[in-house]
């Protein structure tokens, strides 16, 4: 499996 | 965060999966964090017992790429989800 540099996008909870 | 770190999430902070939308998310207090694809693969294995490294043991038996590259990938990761108080470094 390719390996992508790994991203946590926060979210509105709104 | 460094190798020998072993991530955890502090209390209050779990990651669940939102079957609902067909996603994992990172619930905390008043947020929350949507992971890619690899992103979850590494948050799945923050357990408050393997270190950084070791995460990076297993993910590189798994994905195309130099393990250094995972271990700095993977750090820089939980480095800025500590920032923000997601995770913590024991």
């Amino acid at each position: 499996m390719a390996w992508i540099k790994p991203r946590v996008a926060e979210v509105s909870l709104a | 965060m460094d190798g020998a770190a072993v991530p955890r999430f502090p209390r209050g902070v779990r990651l669940r999966e939102d079957a609902a939308r067909g996603r994992w998310v990172v619930l905390a207090p008043e947020r929350a964090f949507v992971p890619d694809d690899v992103a979850l693969e590494v948050l799945k294995l923050v357990d408050g017992e393997r270190s950084v490294g070791g995460i990076a043991d297993l993910l590189a038996a798994r994905f195309d790429a130099p393990r250094e590259v995972i271990e700095a990938d993977i750090a820089e990761m939980l480095r800025d989800l500590a920032e923000r108080g997601v995770v913590v470094a024991g």
